[in-house]
Parts: structure tokens; sequence; C-alpha cells
């Protein structure tokens, strides 16, 4: 079952997804497989946290889970 | 006595020959990752991706490959953007099991010589009677007495010098990889897919570069007993070389996690990086026995976050997947006779009707990923257009990162019209030798079924 996650940051980047570019940008809804997923965001990294693993349920493309990162 | 000294003389040169071909994997010390054969970078390709077409060349001997070469055919005859190419030259993947193997390893060797002399140099000859005139050559028994020199490496050595001109993995990676050539084989350990990628001999340690095109093709097409299975060597791992986050987050969340098949994905890998004593080697046989259509290497590179054609979802404005599926349903009479099947037939059941019966499941499995990926979007948009109706607040939900139409076309026999003619192709045997005319047939039947199909005609009229 596919899970949907949407990545918030003050600046449009590319979403880094298992340590890799994953054509999905910030502010833009993502589609995954279930299971837990490392999620980052395209160099500068002046951002906080670095990474941080999801491991969504329960999403839908109407209603993805937020990740947030915040500037540094 | 001096008889006998010659004679042992000459059955150890003999055999010492057959141990000198026997070709290996080679190891590959230090990883590098962007060397060898693996798929393009995304930077270099995303401008082309707008239309991706993969296509899944199913197995099946000569007739899978006839009609594999049928298609390919006519997606060379059917322009595209005003006659400024062609739909063949949109291909950005070929992924085949068997015997659709020889038609892609050698378009990707050779190009569009394939439409010149591919016919004469595989489809029209008789392979099969070629291996049993090899394998009843006195010398070759000799050969086949070393442990190291097995039936498939006769097959091996008839495909390298007669269809594939000696080529190898260096020779696609100098071609451009475009499209890319995935040959499927079965893991006989595991039952999973073994792609002929680097990145699949990056875990064993090894490079794919300096390996034969033909001895992939042989071992994507050794069907069991029939043909003894390739083995490859697992090398201490490459310096620099780690399994990837995708693979190391499927075994964290385990069996019982919310992927039970990204587990198995993840574990069927891992094993051979991280229990090399355990798995010293790999033996492989037919790809058809986990996969026989190659529709599930396309599945996996698209729903895994480490593949190919993940990170380009979002450049991609059709997806397009079409799968020349050469399956038969020869005329069966075990249910005329009381007394039960003989061996023969429980053994020809036994690797063939799982295989059949996974086939139209993994067909399936990849309709439905694609469908629910190709609704998302649809879904984002339906909605906006009920809030856009219905409120005052201008509110904007956020946009899928992807919007591609999906386009799935199966050649299948099954979608014959003509009831004699659909009876004749399903009733073909799985044999590395057709006569002419049937070869003829195959070629032809490819071509009039992606002319007959709703599908592909819709998508012409979008891209022409």
């Amino acid at each position: 079952m596919n899970q949907y996650i949407i990545v918030e940051f003050d600046e449009f980047r590319e979403v880094i997804v298992d340590e890799t570019p994953s054509g999905y940008y910030t502010g833009k809804v993502i589609e995954l497989g279930a299971g837990t997923h490392t999620i980052s965001l395209e160099e500068p990294k002046n951002f906080s946290p670095i990474e941080q693993d999801v491991n969504p349920s329960g999403t839908s493309p109407i209603q993805p889970q937020k990740i947030y990162f915040s500037k540094v | 006595m001096k008889r006998i000294q010659r004679i042992s003389a000459l059955i150890f040169l003999v055999v010492l020959t057959g141990c000198a071909h026997y070709l290996v994997n080679a190891p590959k010390p230090k990883y590098e990752a962007d060397f060898g054969y693996r798929y393009l970078p995304k930077t270099q390709t995303t401008k082309q991706d707008k239309i991706y077409v993969a296509l899944a060349l199913s197995g099946g001997g000569t007739r899978a490959a006839a009609l594999s070469y049928g298609v390919m055919e006519k997606l060379r005859a059917t322009p595209i953007h005003n006659g400024s190419k062609t739909l063949l030259d949109e291909v950005d993947v070929i992924s085949s099991v068997s015997g659709g193997s020889f038609t892609a390893a050698y378009y990707g060797l050779f190009g569009d010589r394939l439409f010149s002399d591919f016919k004469e140099k595989f489809l029209y000859r008789d392979i099969q009677g070629e291996l049993t005139r090899k394998l009843f050559n006195p010398i070759n028994w000799f050969r086949l007495m070393s442990p190291d020199f097995n039936r498939i490496d006769l097959a091996i050595e008839l495909y390298d010098e007669t269809v594939f001109d000696q080529k190898t993995y260096q020779d696609l990676v100098n071609n451009g990889k475009q499209p890319f050539i995935a040959i499927n084989a079965t893991n006989m350990t595991t039952g999973s897919q073994f792609t002929f990628t680097q990145q699949a001999f990056d875990i064993l340690g090894s490079d794919l570069s300096t390996l034969h095109v033909a001895r992939s093709v042989a071992s994507s097409s050794a069907f069991p007993i029939l043909l003894s299975p390739v083995s490859y060597k697992n090398y201490p791992a490459s310096e620099g070389f780690d399994l990837s986050k995708d693979i190391e987050n499927g075994l964290k969340d385990q069996y019982n996690g919310p992927d039970p098949r990204r587990y198995m994905w993840a574990y069927n890998q891992s094993i051979y990086h991280t229990n090399k004593a355990k798995h010293s080697y790999v033996h492989l046989m037919d790809g058809g026995l986990s996969d026989n259509i190659g529709v599930r290497y396309i599945a996996d590179n698209f729903n895994h976050s480490s593949g190919f054609l993940f990170p380009r979802k979002t450049a991609i404005n059709e997806l397009i997947i079409i799968i020349a599926n050469a399956k038969t349903q020869p005329p069966e009479s075990l249910d005329e006779d009381e007394s039960p099947p003989n061996l023969i037939d429980v053994a020809y059941k036994t690797a063939t009707v799982s295989m059949d019966n996974y086939s139209f499941e993994s067909i399936q499995l990849i309709s439905d990923i694609l469908k629910v990926s190709e609704r998302a979007a649809q879904e984002i948009l339906h909605c906006q257009a009920v809030i856009d109706e219905h409120c005052r607040s201008g509110y904007k939900l956020p946009r899928m990162g992807h919007d591609f139409k999906v386009t799935l076309v199966e050649v299948n026999f099954l979608n014959v019209r003509d009831p004699a003619k659909r009876q004749r192709l399903l009733s073909l045997p799985t044999s590395f030798h057709l006569s002419v005319q049937q070869v003829d047939e195959l070629i032809r039947v490819g071509g009039e079924l992606l002319d007959q199909s709703k599908a592909f005609n819709e998508l012409l009229t979008r891209i022409k």
C-alpha cells in the first residue's frame, strides 16, 4: 500500500529519500512504498534535523503526512 | 603402454582446454558508484524521460524471441512527434527473460542490425539441434568431465561465437546504455529474480563489464534439468561498498512490518553482502522461474526509492509499458486418461504451471501499481475541484509531485481474433527451433496485436 508525505521547508529543494535524490520537491506530495524511509534535503545542509526516519501509515494523496525541516 | 600414455595426455589436454574456456566473473576490489553497466544518471535523461517506454520481453524460446522481434519491428515502423522519430527510438529500458533475452541483448549490442541479420543469426536457426550435436561430439565429452565445464558452457560457447560475437557488458556500456538492457535470471537459493546490472554485481564484489553477454543470456534461459545452472563467484566486498539505505530500511522493518515484499527484496540481496561465507557462489537458472514476463524488474525500479524509475516519476508525462507475452496453451490430454500423469509430465508441469500462474499475477501487479500512482495525482485534482466549487476560501491543496498517464499494452496470443490462427499460435512448442513459416507468422502477429490494441492506438493519438 503506497503512502504519501509532504516535506515542508522554507526553500524549494529536492527531497532526498533513503539517501537518493527522489525527483520530488518540497511542498509537493510524494508517493512512497510502505515502510521506513530516511528523508533529507539536497545541499546546502543548512537545515535541521539533517535527516529523519519516517514510517507513514493511513495516509492518502489528499492527507499526506507532513515532515518538517527548519532552516539553520 | 605408450598408447595409454598418449591417450591420457590427450584427455588431460582436452580437459584442460575445457577448464580454460570456463569464464568466471571478475572481482572488483574497489567500489565505484558510477562504474559499469548501471542505469544512466537522472541528470542525463530527465528531458528525454517525458515519454518513458519500457518493454518487457517474456520467455518461451524462439517463439518469444520472434514475437519480441515483431513487437520491436512494429515500434520501429511507428512514427511519433510528426515523424521526427519512431516509438522504438523512445524505448528506455528492455527487461527480458529467457527467449526474449536473445532479442533484447542483440538489440542492445547491435542496435538496428537486429532488423537486418538477427533472423539468420538466431530466429531461423536450429539452435536446439546445434546444441545437441555439440553434446554428442566426443571432444566435448572429455571437456564435460571437468567439474568446471557443464552443458550450459557448451550453450554459452555457441551463443558467444555465433550470435553475440563475444561481446561483453563493456560493449553495452560503450553503446551508451540506451535503451538499458536488463537480462533476468533466477537465483536458485532465494528463488528471486537476479538482474544482470552492475548494482547486482556490486553486492557480489564483482565487475560485470568483463562478462560476456552470452553468459547472462544463457543464465536467463537455462531451463531446469535440460540445461545446468550457471554459477558466479561472490567475492569479498569491494572497498567502499555498502548496502543502500533502501535495503537497510527494508531489513529494519522486518517481515511482519508494513511491507513484507520490501523486506524479502532487501533480504534476498543483503545475504550476499552480509554472509559471504555461507553464500560464496550464486547459482542462476532460467529467469522464467521467478518472473517469466520481465515486468517485476520494472515494478521494483518504480516502487523502490533506490530504483531508477522512482526519481524519474516526476519528469514523466507518458509512462508506457509494452509486454510481449509469448505464453501458450498447448492442447492438454492429461484429463482423458484414468491413470495419473507419468514422471516426465509431472516434472514438466512442476516447472511450468507456477511459471504461468505467476506471469498472470505479475502483469496484474504492475498494472495495479501504475494505476494507483496515476490516480494519486487525479484524486488531488478532483478534490480541488470540489473545494473550488463549494468553498469560497480559495484553499489550494498541495499538488502531487508526479502526474503521468499510464499505457499498458500486453501482446498475447489470446487476443488473436482468427480462432484457427489463435489456436495455432497457442499450440507452438517452447523450443529453440521453429520453422521459417512459424517464425515469420510470430513476427507478423507481434505487429498485428499492437495494431489492434485500443490502449496502443489511444497512446498514438496523444503522441503522434
